[in-house]
């Protein structure tokens, strides 16, 4: 066995005999043998029977082609901004270093990436039945399936790490793939919005949007569905030439991470944040600096005192990441108000309710933000001792702690309600009573999270933390649906323009909850100190 | 055994070293020293080919980059990052492994290696669980294994107990002594005083002097701390002078730098101040009272 092998096996290994000593292993092993055990139930209870879908086969590949796509955009944007996605600081010091060859070395990394794509193959696997079931689909169709799913999972590590090679060394090429990526998702995006502009049946005409043809010239997702799908309509030349695309620019990935095989070590460093580049591009001043140089004015910092401190650092470090109130996700965010507001539109000229419209729109943006929320600033100051060695209330700590994401939360539900409001000619007071929910909602979570780490005491255990607190904020939102329904029945009795209050009220509930929570766990900072 | 011309590193217009050369013999101790953000992990992450840079960097006649040149290399880095999921006893047999090593000798090496650093105890413990000063003891071992013809420590005294910084400083001795050329890069001047041959103080990137110690015996800057406060110091004061227009002052009354290879800076060498010049230094706050009383 050689080295690269002999660290993944023993690292494989060893991190399997830890696991097995902690029952939260125990937990997650017995789910995913309970859903096995269902899924080889649901498998003996459905031969010989289908309840196949009506508009089956457009719907199974417009899914097909968004998921494929979704696929390509994740895999291309992981080699081009992370590093450490294939490689760990231990690695730099002991593999870079060691006169093990430099394409050995990016095989290893790419053996690791696809470790994660069989776990994604098990899930697929799980969905067999399902769609035999709900599609239609026969063995040949599996089949010819699953050889797609393993030729786009291989083909996007593959394609990830070139990219990572190829914009490793040049900021520019990062930049231009990078815009390219872009391009392309707002182009898809766009096509959506199109789609749906006029249309009357959203679900059908996304379907649609997704069953042109045209996709399927885009490398990689585009071609795998291409070539899945003539493959299943037994066009075999068709097939051939996908296949051959594909084949092709596995090639030239390798070419490419053959070439620039050096070039990347930097980028690790940098990216792993021990790169004096990373160090560089924060700007941050070293001790060395000379009086007289241009020296960084602390913006927001030291405009107040005590507790609200924390806030001021938090808001600083986000205005030179990025912007104060917006980061990445927020773009995110932006694209789903957009996709929304194309499809509350075609809603709206069906003839559906407004009041149903600005339900379904905050639940949506909720569900959203509970994935793209920066849980990461919150979870990393309480894990800096500075919150707990420095004087003030510990309730004020905390709050002002969770301020900084909630301001972000509300000024970006101002855009996104904007967006969808546009669209769907919503009530203008939509906007600022959803705003005050949505980012009450964002309070009550960090709230909930607080509330777990007081009920589960001093561990490190973030995924349990996360289950309890995703428990909690759902127990009050099953609360919280019942009272807004009551509330806003009688709002909309009155008058059917009052039921924006109802968002209003329940955001007052939100907060009046996440102060008690609060309460609740500022003692956490008294005894995990 | 090392041969650094002209090292040149760039991060965008941040210049992290400037026209550094180096040289190390077989059997030197060479000591990398300078203040915090002087450059010197950079200077070895580049002479281990870890970054891209300007300039010559040869080991035992091979570039930096190539196989050959890290097969003769040993580093052991600022901070410890080991796999967290090998035990001690894996970790060795992977750099067995990585250097292809003969197995039988590795393992009594490095058997030896764990007993001089007490760790005995810790063999089959995941690295993961072991304290920072445990984790830089077994990066030491890594880094020596291979038995490197170079050996490349950056700050490696951070975390160490005194048994082990005394341990590790016999160790540099020996593979010294049986010709391994060692570069130790430190800010810690007190663990490197009495083994040091050559000694590079940088700052702000820049190799400012080089001494070597048999030409510092018996004068007044013999220990290695005054060398570097004298140099750093006076470089210091030179580029306060550069920007406040000092006025002449009286010339020196210590002996001038011994320094060797060091490049003179062109703003030092139109000033003609000597390097110890400490006590010429006028602080500022004088010269602008001055300055105002002229006006």
């Amino acid at each position: 066995m050689n080295a690269c092998m002999f660290l993944i096996f023993k690292q494989w290994r060893n991190s399997l005999r830890e696991k097995i000593r902690h029952p939260q292993f125990w937990i997650g092993a017995l789910i995913v043998v309970a859903y096995f055990a269902l899924y080889i139930y649901q498998e003996i209870n459905h031969i010989g029977r289908s309840g196949i879908l009506d508009n089956a086969e457009a719907t199974y590949k417009g899914a097909v082609v968004f998921v494929f796509l979704i696929l390509m955009f994740v895999g291309l944007g992981i080699g081009l901004n992370q590093g450490n996605a294939f490689f760990s600081s231990a690695d730099i010091d002991h593999l870079f270093v060691s006169p093990i060859r430099a394409e050995k070395v990016l095989l290893y990394g790419l053996i690791k990436k696809c470790l994660f794509s069989v776990l994604a193959t098990l899930v697929l696997l799980m969905q067999l039945t399902n769609l035999r079931f709900y599609f239609g689909l026969g063995f040949q169709d599996l089949l010819i399936l699953m050889g797609a799913w393993l030729m786009l999972s291989i083909c996007v590590s593959v394609a990830a790490m070139a990219v990572y090679s190829v914009s490793a060394p040049s900021p520019v090429i990062r930049w231009v793939i990078r815009l390219s990526l872009y391009i392309l998702s707002a182009t898809i995006i766009v096509g959506i919005v199109i789609a749906l502009w006029k249309s009357h049946s959203p679900w059908h005409d996304i379907v649609t949007f997704f069953n042109d043809k045209h996709l399927h010239m885009i490398p990689l997702g585009g071609w795998t569905c291409g070539f899945l799908f003539a493959a299943m309509d037994g066009n075999i030349d068709h097939a051939l030439i996908y296949s051959g695309l594909m084949a092709l620019l596995l090639l030239i990935n390798i070419l490419l991470i053959f070439h620039n095989r050096s070039a990347y070590y930097e980028n690790v460093l940098t990216t792993i944040g021990r790169g004096f580049g990373k160090l560089n591009r924060s700007e941050t001043s070293s001790t060395d600096s000379v009086s007289g140089k241009k020296v960084r004015k602390s913006h927001l910092l030291g405009f107040r005192r005590g507790e609200a401190v924390l806030l001021q650092r938090q808001m600083t470090e986000q205005k030179r990441s990025l912007t104060v109130l917006f980061d990445r996700t927020s773009i995110a965010m932006f694209a789903i108000a957009i996709v929304l507001g194309a499809v509350l539109q075609s809603l709206m000229r069906k003839g559906m309710y407004p009041f149903i419209m600005q339900i379904l729109a905050l639940a949506v943006l909720c569900y959203s933000m509970i994935f793209l929320l920066p849980m990461g600033k919150f979870v990393e100051e309480l894990e800096k001792p500075f919150i707990y060695l420095m004087p003030g209330r510990s309730f004020k700590k905390l709050f002002y702690v969770s301020t900084a994401p909630v301001l972000k939360a509300f000024v970006e539900s101002l855009v996104c309600l904007t967006i969808v409001s546009l669209f769907a000619r919503l009530h203008p007071a939509y906007v600022p009573c959803g705003a005050m929910f949505y980012a009450s909602a964002a309070l009550l979570f960090y709230a909930c999270y607080l509330t777990s780490l007081r009920t589960m005491g001093v561990s490190n255990n973030r995924h349990g933390h996360m289950v309890l607190s995703f428990a909690l904020l759902s127990a009050v939102f099953i609360f919280e649906l019942s009272l807004g329904t009551y509330i806003g029945r009688r709002l909309y009795a009155v008058d059917p323009a009052l039921f924006v209050l109802d968002f209003l009220i329940l955001a007052v509930f939100n907060i009046a909850v996440s102060i008690v929570f609060f309460f609740n766990a500022k003692s956490i900072l008294d005894y995990r100190a | 055994m090392l041969r650094v011309k002209g090292l040149t590193k760039k991060f965008g217009k941040k210049i992290a070293n400037e026209n550094v050369n180096l040289s190390l013999e077989e059997g030197e101790i060479g000591v990398l020293l300078g203040p915090n953000g002087a450059g010197k992990s950079t200077a070895i992450k580049c002479i281990l080919g870890l970054l891209r840079f300007d300039g010559t960097v040869k080991i035992g006649g091979f570039p930096a980059s190539s196989s050959q040149a890290k097969r003769i290399m040993g580093y052991v880095p600022e901070f410890p990052c080991l796999y967290d999921m090998l035990t001690v006893r894996e970790q060795f047999e992977f750099v067995v492994r990585a250097y292809k090593l003969d197995r039988e000798k590795s393992r009594t090496y490095a058997a030896d290696l764990i007993d001089r650093f007490r760790l005995t105890e810790v063999v089959d413990t995941l690295c993961k669980d072991l304290s920072k000063g445990m984790q830089q003891k077994v990066s030491i071992i890594c880094a020596l294994l291979p038995r490197p013809k170079l050996l490349l420590l950056d700050e490696p005294m951070l975390g160490l107990d005194p048994h082990a910084i005394k341990e590790l400083r016999q160790l540099v001795q020996e593979l010294a002594e049986d010709g391994v050329a060692v570069l130790i890069s430190t800010h810690m001047i007190a663990t490197v005083e009495g083994i040091w041959n050559k000694a590079y103080i940088m700052r702000k990137g820049k190799v400012i002097s080089c001494h070597r110690k048999e030409e510092m015996i018996g004068m007044w800057a013999e220990s290695l701390e005054r060398i570097f406060f004298a140099e750093t110091e006076s470089y210091d004061s030179q580029w306060r002078y550069d920007e406040i227009q000092v006025v002449p002052s009286k010339p020196a009354t210590k002996p001038a730098s011994t320094s060797k290879n060091a490049k003179p800076q062109p703003k030092q060498a139109n000033k003609s101040q000597p390097s110890h010049a400490k006590a010429q230094v006028t602080h500022p706050k004088t010269n602008k009272k001055k300055s105002k009383k002229k006006k």
